[in-house]
């Protein structure tokens, strides 16, 4: 009576959307991230803030299955999704939205939401009709070649592609990379609003300010290694943070 | 004149053939990045098939569906051939190995088969049983099928390109791969779908050789696929599109040069073409649809 | 007389291969040395039988012939791609055959035959192969074979150093077309017989299976090879026989697999000559 007792509590208690534990990655010798311990949480947005070439993409690739883990785990739903393949990994819930948009320039603009939600089985018309309320611009254009969209149409694109996918995280490698600030100005209010529909998304970005703003716990990356972890308002405030990334 | 039509209509008879033969190749190259050089010896071994079906058992229904099977079953084995060295890009090897494949089958055909001597197919089979037409002009009920089936191919597979999930799997993963293996989509799996589609058209095409030609030999395995590389080479590589022009033309203009000139040079067209194509205009008469070339 | 024979084959299969391996240091897969080796035997053959030229100047003239004919094609294969240059040799392959056989001067599809021997043609064929090794050795240890190594590792990066890659190709083609030549001519008068199955794709599997598998990164490869492959099927009883070149397949295959290197790899030669060398200093 005591172990069911339990168990329904083990139920209750909050898993982890997202937990990383050690989690290691090495390119031959170079160890791109060392013993990296990060989680995401329901409904929030965590930020991964850092230099360049400090592991943030790695850490998303590494949790997508795109690298392969030299040791630690990585956890999805308290589910241990290490060594899987990224096919899978998808299938599970996680949609990334990677750097340089990643999307196909050669097919239209809803065969790339189509292809968002590739791994459905259930029908996809709500999703679609919601994702082309959100982003007018592409239901516009819902015919013409993904390639010929600019470049912050292309990173709604991609962000309207990963909901198609109903995840349970979205994961977003640098998507102020290459626009104007007005657009990524526009992007970062829309990944709010998604956020605030109850998406949990984890985002890797090297314009920190603005990522921190919208984000509620951040992480920051040096040299492959968490060096500081906090909520996105400390961050903001902290000493370090100001001079190293937001530009004293 | 009547000469010219009677060529013409052949030419588009092969031609809808060879068109077949191009985008089944094309479909590997731009899906797996491979260029299949034993898909026309397992077109020819599928005849092979076909022909010791019909002669073991007369069944006409089991004769033409071994070719299928043979033909997709092939076309499975040798995938996984070929899995390690894509994943690590050794283009040079993955040609070796697919020629090697190639010389192994006609080898196979050569010894065991047969005992290695030329298969024909009973004339009742051959032309499809009745033919019309006026004077030098005559349309033969293969010409028929092999046009509808050609035909009715092409626009299965466009469905199923443009309307379903797998199928746009595919274009994406043709067109850009890195994103494909981002959205989730699984490149394994999808390779070995395309793989077994280009064998179900190889068995297609080995049905239609059987009606239209109905003769093989243990060598005209090679040639075939270098007709493919051909109608590659004239469609542009992995063009699909392309593949069907590729296709019509060099079939019209091997039957005009049968038609018009003497002597046993019909084959040695299809490469002179590939020759010509590639040192003069290396991506194809159209243009590359996919990088290497 | 049966020995004599089987070492002269062997030899010309090995002087085939290294035709073969030689433009695969610079990144090239030229099929060249096959369908060189028909132009040359039939050069030869026809000059010395139907035309009576003394068998010294056939000879020789089928090697000049052969190597001329790589020479010019050379340069509209030089630009190619590694892919393309493959598949335009194996086309060319074809289109020479299908050549030979419609030509009848030179015997259409049967050939021909009585072409007039050479005497010590062993000899012939040993010093073939030694000059060969030489050239081959020197070549892998000089300039050009830094540069070779260079294009073959990366074309792009080699340009930028300064290599003139269109030239190289032209000299490599050539050369390697007069390799196959002169593989050419000796197998044509140690049988007798020149038709046009001879040098086809039976043979591109053979070198294929010489080179790849024998090891494309160094001569010694190809040449211990070479005559392992041949005397094997020697061996085998006539039931199996039949399935050489099944079984040539299927080595190359295997060994793509699982050694994409080849059994002798560079490595392996700088092990060899390592032990060599430690070998002498004891010796003193």
């Amino acid at each position: 009576m005591i172990r069911r007792f339990s168990r329904s509590i083990s139920v209750q208690s909050r898993v982890s959307i997202l937990q990383t534990i050690d989690l290691t990655i090495r390119y031959g010798q170079i160890r791109a991230i060392d013993r990296v311990n990060l989680t995401v949480e329901d409904d929030e947005i965590v930020t991964l803030i850092g230099a360049n070439g400090s592991g943030k993409s790695t850490l998303l690739k590494g949790v997508l299955g795109v690298q392969r883990a030299s040791q630690g785990k990585v956890l999805f739903r308290g589910r241990d999704i290490t060594g899987s393949g990224t096919d899978r990994i998808v299938g599970l819930g996680i949609a990334m939205v990677p750097e340089g948009r990643g999307i196909v320039a050669e097919m239209s603009v809803m065969e790339n939401l189509e292809l968002g939600a590739f791994h459905r089985r259930d029908p996809v018309e709500p999703e679609m009709r919601t994702v082309l309320e959100w982003f007018p611009i592409l239901a516009q254009r819902t015919r013409q070649l993904a390639g010929l969209l600019s470049g912050g149409e292309q990173q709604m694109l991609a962000v309207a592609r990963a909901m198609m996918a109903k995840p349970t995280l979205i994961m977003m490698d640098e998507p102020s990379l290459g626009l104007a600030p007005i657009v990524v100005g526009n992007l970062f209010e829309i990944l709010s609003r998604v956020n605030q529909q109850g998406q949990a998304i984890l985002l890797a970005e090297q314009n920190a300010r603005k990522a921190l703003k919208i984000g509620h716990r951040g992480y920051v990356f040096d040299r492959g290694r968490i060096a500081l972890e906090a909520t996105c308002q400390q961050l903001l405030k902290n000493e370090l943070v100001r001079r190293s990334y937001l530009g004293g | 004149m009547e000469a010219f039509i009677a060529y013409f209509e052949a030419g588009i008879v092969s031609g809808a053939i060879y068109s077949l033969i191009g985008i089944g190749m094309n479909l590997l190259l731009v899906v797996s990045n491979v260029v299949q050089f034993a898909y026309g010896e397992i077109v020819v071994i599928s005849m092979y098939m076909c022909w010791l079906t019909l002669k073991a058992t007369g069944s006409y229904a089991l004769a033409f569906t071994i070719p299928l099977i043979t033909s997709m079953a092939l076309s499975l084995l040798v995938e996984p051939l070929l899995r390690g060295l894509r994943a690590r890009k050794l283009r040079t090897e993955t040609l070796v190995i697919t020629i090697a494949v190639g010389l192994i089958l006609t080898e196979t055909m050569a010894v065991f088969l047969n005992s290695g001597l030329p298969i024909a197919f009973p004339a009742k089979i051959v032309g499809g049983g009745w033919d019309t037409g006026f004077g030098l002009i005559r349309v033969s009920a293969a010409d028929i099928y092999v046009v509808t089936a050609a035909v009715g191919l092409m626009l299965a597979l466009l469905y199923f390109l443009f309307k379903t999930r797998h199928g746009k799997g595919l274009r994406a993963i043709a067109h850009n791969i890195e994103a494909a293996r981002l959205l989730g989509i699984p490149l394994r799996r999808e390779t070995i779908l395309s793989f077994l589609i280009a064998g179900f058209l190889s068995g297609v095409t080995a049905i239609l050789f059987v009606f239209t030609i109905g003769v093989a030999t243990p060598e005209l395995g090679q040639l075939v696929t270098f007709k493919g590389l051909a109608v590659m080479m004239l469609g542009g590589m992995g063009s699909l599109k392309g593949a069907v022009f590729g296709g019509l033309l060099l079939g019209l203009i091997e039957c005009m040069v049968r038609g018009y000139f003497i002597g046993d040079w019909v084959d040695a067209i299809a490469m002179g073409c590939i020759m010509i194509v590639i040192i003069a205009k290396p991506g194809g008469l159209f243009g590359e649809a996919h990088g290497e070339g | 007389m049966y020995v004599e024979n089987l070492l002269i084959t062997v030899c010309v299969f090995i002087i085939l291969a290294w035709a073969c391996y030689l433009p695969l240091l610079g990144g090239q897969l030229f099929n060249g040395p096959v369908y060189c080796a028909g132009i040359s035997g039939y050069f030869a053959a026809y000059v010395t039988k139907v035309l009576g030229w003394p068998v010294a100047l056939g000879f020789f003239g089928g090697v000049i012939f052969s190597g001329f004919v790589a020479f010019g094609l050379a340069f509209f294969l030089a630009p190619l791609t590694m892919f393309q240059m493959a598949v335009v040799t194996i086309a060319l392959i074809f289109i020479f055959q299908t050549t030979f056989r419609n030509l009848d001067f030179l015997g259409g599809v049967t050939g021909m035959s009585g072409i007039p021997s050479v005497d010590h043609l062993v000899v012939v064929s040993f010093t073939a192969i030694f000059i060969c090794l030489v050239l081959l050795h020197r070549l892998y240890k000089s300039r050009w074979g830094r540069a070779l190594e260079a294009v073959e590792a990366d074309r792009i990066m080699a340009s930028a150093m300064g290599v003139d890659q269109y030239r190289m190709s032209i000299a490599l083609q050539s050369a390697a077309g007069t390799m196959g030549g002169l593989a050419g001519a000796i197998y044509a008068f140690n049988l007798g017989t020149m038709h046009p199955d001879i040098f086809g794709f039976g043979q591109l599997l053979y070198c294929f299976t010489i080179v790849f598998v024998g090891g494309r990164f160094t001569p010694w490869g190809p040449m211990l090879l070479a005559p392992v492959l041949w005397l094997i099927p020697e061996f085998f009883p006539s039931s199996i026989a039949q399935f050489r070149n099944i079984f040539f397949g299927a080595v190359v295959i295997l060994c793509l697999l699982t050694m994409p290197k080849g059994l002798v790899t560079k490595r392996t030669v700088a092990r060899v000559e390592i032990f060599l060398r430690s070998v002498f200093q004891r010796a003193h």
